[in-house]
């Protein structure tokens, strides 16, 4: 791949990448990760050190039973 | 599982694209430019880049620089014209994570501006008593290793490949080019230059290419008189109808394929062992010329 290649590839990824600043969630992770992934592709190994150490996100356990009244305290 | 977006990471990721597209998109032989592609280069190179240089902002217990309070490490970013203001957390995190969304432009200035900001030297030297200078100096001293070794961090395999050619390496590092052209003597330096970063080396190539072009008018009259005289230069002691055909040849190659000029329609080089051959080819004849030139003006002179 050369340069001008590369360059527009690149774009065209981090516009994707955009897209799931404001409406990432649990259905598209799978998504937002193999897109991260190809964007890897385009990274020599010290560009995907530094990119793979971005969080984009963080994950929180939501209780089902969080207003459940038979718990035991 | 709930997954929240950090808008943090995004903006991060924002800047460290923008960085990777000046890289990518480089073509320019302003010192000024050149200074932030090489600040890129070792960002890249440096997985750790933004924590060291942290440290160093924060003026951490083991190294030369000021020591920045929370109130400090603020009004560092404030004087710069930067909205952040620290959350207490731990200084030298935080101030990696601020690092990490700023432009390569506004790396520049936090170094310049505010990391070597003579102020807080003196101010540091007044209150411990130490000597402000002698601070100052090691403190840039600390810096360039920083630098260097950040842009060391991946050379092994390209050291390793560069220490398998001698003579190459001689004419990379060794020859200080000082015609009286001096468009000559940049473009020879900038081809050098950017032959070490690996994405650069197609426009090397081309750079180098300029110079030979260059060099061709070097002396009085027409491109095929200055030419023909450079010849008779180099082939004193040997034979011209090679040197002559070596000029014809490495023309031929720079029009043929995509390095003088960039049709469609011009052949590719493809693989990176060509570009090296071609690279180091014409590098040698270069310095032929430059050698000769130089002992014929000491001769004149």
């Amino acid at each position: 791949m050369n340069n001008t290649e590369k360059i527009e590839k690149l774009k065209l990824k981090i516009s994707e990448l955009k897209e799931f600043r404001s409406k990432l969630d649990s259905d598209c992770l799978d998504k937002f990760n193999s897109l991260k992934k190809e964007i890897c592709e385009l990274l020599d190994d010290n560009q995907k050190i530094k990119f793979n150490t971005i969080e984009f996100y963080t994950e929180s356990v939501t209780s089902l039973n969080a207003d459940d009244d038979d718990l035991p305290f | 599982m709930e997954i929240v977006p950090i808008d943090r990471g995004f903006r991060q990721a924002e800047t460290f694209f923008n960085d990777l597209l000046f890289k990518l998109e480089f073509n320019s032989i302003l010192p000024s430019d050149l200074k932030l592609l090489k600040l890129v280069e070792a960002r890249h190179q440096n997985p750790d880049f933004e924590s060291e240089l942290a440290e160093f902002i924060c003026g951490e217990a083991n190294n030369n620089f000021p020591y920045r309070s929370s109130y400090f490490i603020t009004k560092f970013f404030k004087d710069l014209g930067f909205d952040f203001s620290h959350d207490g957390s731990t200084r030298r995190f935080w101030v990696r994570d601020v690092l990490l969304e700023l432009s390569i432009n506004e790396i520049s200035l936090v170094i310049e501006k505010g990391l070597f900001n003579k102020r807080d030297f003196r101010k540091e030297a007044k209150e411990n008593g130490t000597d402000q200078a002698e601070n100052y100096k090691n403190a840039i001293t600390e810096f360039k290793e920083f630098f260097d070794e950040s842009l060391a961090a991946d050379s092994s395999i390209d050291l390793s490949f560069l220490l398998d050619f001698n003579l190459n390496t001689e004419l990379l590092f060794h020859n200080t080019i000082t015609t009286k052209d001096n468009v000559l003597n940049q473009l020879i330096q900038e081809a050098k230059d950017r032959f070490f970063i690996p994405e650069d080396q197609q426009i090397a190539l081309e750079k180098l290419w300029d110079a030979f072009e260059r060099l061709k008018t070097y002396f009085e009259g027409n491109k095929k008189e200055s030419s023909s005289k450079l010849v008779e230069l180099i082939s004193k002691e040997f034979n011209s109808e090679i040197m002559e055909s070596e000029f014809k040849i490495l023309t031929k190659i720079g029009n043929d394929y995509r390095i003088r000029h960039h049709e469609t329609y011009k052949k590719e080089l493809n693989k990176k062992e060509h570009t090296y051959y071609l690279f180091f080819r014409m590098l040698s004849l270069i310095d032929l010329c430059l050698s000769s030139i130089e002992t014929n003006e000491n001769i004149t002179n």
